[in-house]
């Protein structure tokens, strides 16, 4: 993506980029989404639009805390950022915990989040590491 | 938010239980959700979720759904619009739920 500088800045059709860092616990989730949910608009995205990019993220940061508590003793962090590109949203879901492959549970209900997240937006490239797990979304607008 | 959120009204005549379920469910929140299913089903073969007023739920609420779906009959009122549908359908809880939409 080219940037002409002095202008990506100041485009009043791209909000300041959005970045959150929380610890990767339950109560996290629900802030991750109020800020999100108050991004959103300012980027020109509509209700239904918003609806799959919250759940998307929801979802993503819903893993990363998952991770967090089934995993190390270590602390865990979760950071959700977001920002507009030129022809729609890029979203990063990104934890320094352990991820867990998507094992299929007993019920075999595992690795729907992945697939969820696949149907809501129009890319999704998950890259586990050693250090933690970054979840890079992309949404057309 | 500890008594409104989840609400579950008795069976009646012919009617299974009602689990009313609002706001949003995470996993913050879901035990709350899961042990309101859990009750809800406890004395009945069949029990009704009624999701149309639920602002936000992921797979951890399905999760909650499939586990009290695999001893129960379960029936879901849902938003006839929004991404609880698409919810439903990519985790394959609608194949084993009858479910009703409300606009």
């Amino acid at each position: 993506m080219t940037k002409t500088p002095g202008v990506s800045g100041t485009d009043a059709r791209k909000p300041a980029p959005l970045r959150i860092r929380l610890p990767a616990i339950p109560a996290s989730l629900a802030v991750i989404r109020a800020h999100l949910r108050r991004w959103l608009p300012t980027a020109a995205v509509n209700s239904s639009t918003a609806a799959e990019v919250v759940l998307a993220v929801g979802e993503a940061a819903s893993n990363a805390v998952e991770h967090a508590v089934r995993g190390a003793a270590r602390n865990v962090v979760v950071e959700v950022t977001a920002r507009a590109t030129d022809s729609g949203l890029a979203l990063t879901v990104k934890d320094n915990g352990h991820w867990h492959s998507p094992l299929p549970s007993p019920q075999g209900q595992r690795g729907h989040g992945s697939r969820l997240m696949r149907a809501l937006v129009d890319t999704v490239t998950i890259t586990p590491t050693p250090q933690g797990t970054t979840v890079e979304m992309r949404k057309e607008l | 938010m500890t008594n409104s959120q989840f609400q579950m009204s008795a069976a009646e005549a012919e009617q299974p239980p009602v689990v009313t379920a609002s706001g949003d469910i995470d996993l913050a929140n879901v035990n709350e959700f899961s042990d309101v299913l859990n009750r809800a089903a406890a004395d009945s073969d069949a029990i009704t979720v009624d999701l149309s007023e639920v602002t936000y739920c992921d797979s951890a609420a399905v999760r909650a759904l499939f586990a009290v779906a695999a001893t129960t009959k379960l029936g879901l009122i849902v938003p006839a619009t929004g991404t609880i549908i698409t919810l439903l359908n990519i985790s394959g809880l609608d194949r084993v739920a009858t479910v009703v939409t409300r606009d």
